[in-house]
């Protein structure tokens, strides 16, 4: 009787094993429970949400952009399997090293960084043309100064 | 399976002095935490660390007394003779299996009784005391279950002292050891994969499985910190409470069942 | 089509002459039922004038752009399909004792000086009240409620967007997502104001001098959600009943200058999350059962004393800067006092390793007062006496125990339990 639980908790654990591997793929939202791993904020503007899926596939979430970066900026990216960020035009999640980011500090954001991603150059162009900002690469927002920009 | 044969076997229990200390000592902890918490501090509904401590004593000491009384009077069945004795009558093993389990469940009840009494009487000259609810509820669990696996350790013990220390082994896994290899492996193993140990180890250990009962049924899995939302959202709806029932009834069940096949398997070596 | 394009044209010629001999006479008492009719109200009463409003509901959405002060009596209110009243652009406005019921916002205010709301309700729609770029805001007994319901799908109860010098008092809020959201703006001042079952009852970003004083913050996900300010006082605020997942009494985040002091919190799951914060002291406090006390994360000048603790699961739990702790009685500290001079004769210990783990990884949470956790912090406390990562207070406060013994008898219980007792006597004897 005793084995054969030590048989299923190992079998169980080994199939919980196997079904976490595989691609680095994004999750959905929770708004009710999930909060930014970095500021603690509820994630209630899905819009602007970022995550983080680790090489060990547990998912961290962000609220904003710039709550992901300050969390590279701190750990590094060597754990991460892949970071994605909401789309601004759609529902779609992003691999933040693939996508355009536009900045104006007059752009809100939950946590007022004022960055916002676009699939393609173009849409953020689009964009641009409606709210004025500046395009930035991805690895400008590696060395962007979070937030500190605008509290005077 | 008769109504006098389940008197007899109370008889015999409460005859033994070591239920009578087990009685004694359970009622003066018992009451001496209700009384702290009585008057030590505001009145909350929350988990404080005073209701853990409450908690805590009935995870830890019951399922304690239950594994090491009942698996030794049914070892000592065997060893006074009295099970082969019953052997040559025409009695079916699993009467005798679920004799032994509803007495249990008697007497233990009644221990409990007498305990929720005693502090009860000690409340009531400072105004009267309030026993959280959950209390009657986790001790009924623990006593449906614990008896069962109890009686389980009883028939795989070949004697008195080897079901002493099957029964402490048991228990020191299921409430301390299990926890701590738990934790253990967390610390190597992504929190993600963890959390799945977890949520595994509440179905498999019934002790984990009894305290995690309590958090849903008193609506404080908030506790328990948000990586158990889902989870614990099941259990609240109703569909999550058959599926909590039905667990709880396998443990039992299941003990029981183990415990005939085991005495039959044996009585048929001897 | 025609004929219908007449009676308008007619209705509307009617109107206007109707109106037109009140301008700047002070009796705006009109009855008709049009929906333009407080418009109108507005329009005519002349800059600076005083406008007062009938017992009745205007109808409609209303705009003000000149300093003015209306006036409602008691049953005074305003039904908009949309955002019922718009005040942008002036200074000196007043607003008193009316009732909002919006399926948008309530009032949206953008660059006054000087606006003052005064017994004002609202029922929220999407949003309560929204100010942004205005100066010396004043809000007294303003109540806004929203719908039951997750807080997920609500909005801000009162908004505060790049504005200087505001203060509120006295005002009720709930059932909305944050009661108080305030960004990028300077000398707040909050007193006296109850908020509950909200997401954030208080939410500051990038704010500078802030002060908020004897507010009762309960049953909201978190109480204080202090993030990225300058200079803040929190004092005698009660926070209690923040118990829900992921729930936080006060969160500061990135704060810097910051003092915390004689304010109650209790039933809180984690009482105080303390993160990036410099030169903050925590003082005089009352923290009673709550889940984990003080939560910190590079935060290690944080200095907390003189503050009571009783019946808390955890005191501290921090990262390797852990956080000061000095002076504070505790409820659980089993040190004496031979030399009789107040305080404990050795260390009080605040950390174990279990709560170490639990900021790591929060699934740890699970085990949080486990039977085996229990144990574990019974043998912790006596192996890390000096391990330089625990978090200690070397002058633990010793006081006598505060137990409030009433000997007063419950008969019913008495005689119940004797009862019982009794009973199981008999039966024992009955049955051996």
């Amino acid at each position: 009787m005793k084995s054969l639980k030590w048989i299923i908790l190992l079998v169980s654990m080994w199939t919980l094993g196997a079904c976490s591997d595989g691609a680095y793929e994004p999750r959905e939202i929770n708004q009710e429970t999930d909060v930014c791993s970095i500021c603690n904020m509820s994630v209630t503007s899905v819009d602007f949400a970022a995550q983080a899926v680790l090489k060990n596939s547990d998912i961290l979430v962000f609220d904003d952009l710039g709550c992901l970066m300050a969390y590279i900026q701190q750990n590094g990216d060597e754990e991460i399997g892949a970071a994605y960020i909401r789309d601004a035009n759609s529902i779609k999640w992003l691999n933040v090293k693939d996508a355009s980011y536009v900045y104006s500090k007059d752009y809100w954001t939950p946590m007022n960084y004022g960055v916002l991603a676009f699939v393609s150059a173009e849409e953020a162009a689009q964009y641009m043309k409606e709210q004025p900002g500046e395009i930035k690469r991805y690895d400008e927002l590696l060395t962007f100064n979070w937030g500190v920009h605008d509290h005077e | 399976m008769s109504i006098q044969m389940i008197l007899l076997e109370c008889k015999q229990l409460l005859r033994s002095r070591w239920i009578q200390i087990v009685a004694t000592l359970f009622a003066i902890v018992f009451t001496a935490i209700l009384m702290i918490q009585q008057l030590a501090l505001p009145d909350t509904d929350g988990f404080t660390r005073q209701t853990a401590s409450l908690l805590n004593i009935l995870l830890f000491l019951l399922p304690l007394f239950m594994l090491t009384i009942g698996s030794m009077n049914i070892a000592s069945d065997k060893e006074s003779g009295w099970l082969g004795l019953l052997r040559t009558y025409p009695l079916k093993m699993w009467n005798y299996v679920f004799t032994k389990y509803i007495a249990l469940c008697l007497v233990f009840a009644g221990i409990i009784i007498f305990v929720f009494a005693v502090a009860f009487l000690v409340g009531s000259f400072f105004g009267g005391l309030k026993l959280p609810l959950f209390a009657v509820g986790i001790t009924l669990l623990i006593l449906v279950i614990f008896n069962g696996v109890s009686v389980l350790v009883g028939s795989i013990a070949k004697s008195r002292l080897h079901a002493l220390a099957v029964g402490l082994g048991v228990w020191s896994v299921v409430s301390l050891l299990w926890s701590y290899i738990i934790m253990a492996i967390g610390t190597m193993t992504s929190e993600n994969f963890l959390q799945n140990i977890v949520i595994l180890s509440i179905h498999i250990n019934p002790l984990e499985w009894i305290r995690y009962g309590y958090f849903v049924f008193s609506g404080q899995t908030a506790v328990l910190g948000p990586a158990f939302y889902d989870i614990s959202k099941f259990y609240s709806s109703p569909l999550g409470l058959l599926f909590f029932i039905l667990i709880s009834g396998l443990w039992t069940v299941v003990s029981l069942i183990s415990a005939t096949v085991i005495l039959k398997i044996r009585g048929k070596q001897v | 089509m025609l004929l219908f394009l007449c009676i308008a044209l007619f209705a509307l010629t009617f109107q206007a002459f109707a109106h037109k001999p009140q301008e700047g006479t002070p009796k705006p008492y009109i009855h008709t039922g049009e929906e333009s009719t407080l418009q109108k109200l507005i329009d005519a009463t002349e800059s600076g004038g005083t406008l007062v409003l009938d017992k009745r509901a205007y109808q409609g959405s209303f705009s003000i752009s000149k300093p003015i002060t209306i006036k409602g009596v008691e049953g005074t209110s305003i039904v908009s399909l949309e955002t019922a009243l718009e005040i942008s652009n002036t200074k000196n406005v007043v607003i008193e004792d009316i009732e909002l019921k919006a399926e948008e916002a309530g009032i949206v205010a953008t660059g006054i000086h000087k606006l003052t709301l005064k017994n004002i309700k609202v029922e929220q729609g999407t949003a309560g009240i929204e100010i942004s770029n205005s100066t010396d805001i004043t809000l007294d007994n303003v109540d806004i409620s929203g719908q039951a319901g997750h807080f997920a799908t609500k909005g801000h109860a009162i908004a505060i967007y790049k504005s200087v010098n505001v203060q509120a008092s006295e005002s009720d809020i709930s059932n909305v997502l944050d009661g108080f959201y305030i960004e990028r703006t300077d000398d707040v001042s909050l007193t006296d104001n109850r908020i509950q079952d909200s997401r954030y009852a208080i939410h500051m970003m990038y704010s500078d001098k802030v002060r908020l004083d004897f507010n009762d913050v309960r049953a909201n996900l978190t109480g204080l959600m202090i993030m990225v300010a300058n200079d803040v006082s929190i004092t005698n605020n009660s926070v209690k009943k923040n118990n829900t997942l992921n729930s936080v009494g006060i969160y500061t985040y990135d704060v810097n200058k910051m003092v915390f002091s004689d304010n109650e919190l209790s039933e809180n799951t984690v009482a105080m999350d303390i993160q990036d914060t410099r030169n903050m002291v925590i003082k005089s406090n009352f923290f009673s059962t709550n889940g984990t006390v003080i939560q910190a994360k590079y935060s290690g000048s944080v200095s907390i004393q003189d503050n009571e603790f009783h019946g808390n699961i955890l005191t501290a739990r921090t990262d390797e800067e852990g956080v000061l702790l000095q002076h504070n009685f505790y409820d659980d500290y089993t040190g004496k006092d031979y030399d009789g001079d107040g305080i404990g004769d050795t260390n009080y210990i605040a950390t174990n390793s279990f709560g170490q783990w639990m900021v790591r990884k929060p699934v740890y949470q699970y085990f949080i007062e486990s039977p085996s956790v229990a144990t574990l912090n019974k043998m912790d406390t006596e192996v890390t006496d000096h391990n330089s990562l625990a978090i200690i207070d070397d002058q633990p406060i010793v006081m006598g125990k505060t137990f409030n013994t009433n000997f007063s008898i419950n008969g019913w219980q008495f005689i119940g339990s004797i009862f019982v007792l009794i009973a199981m006597f008999i039966v024992r004897r009955k049955l051996i």
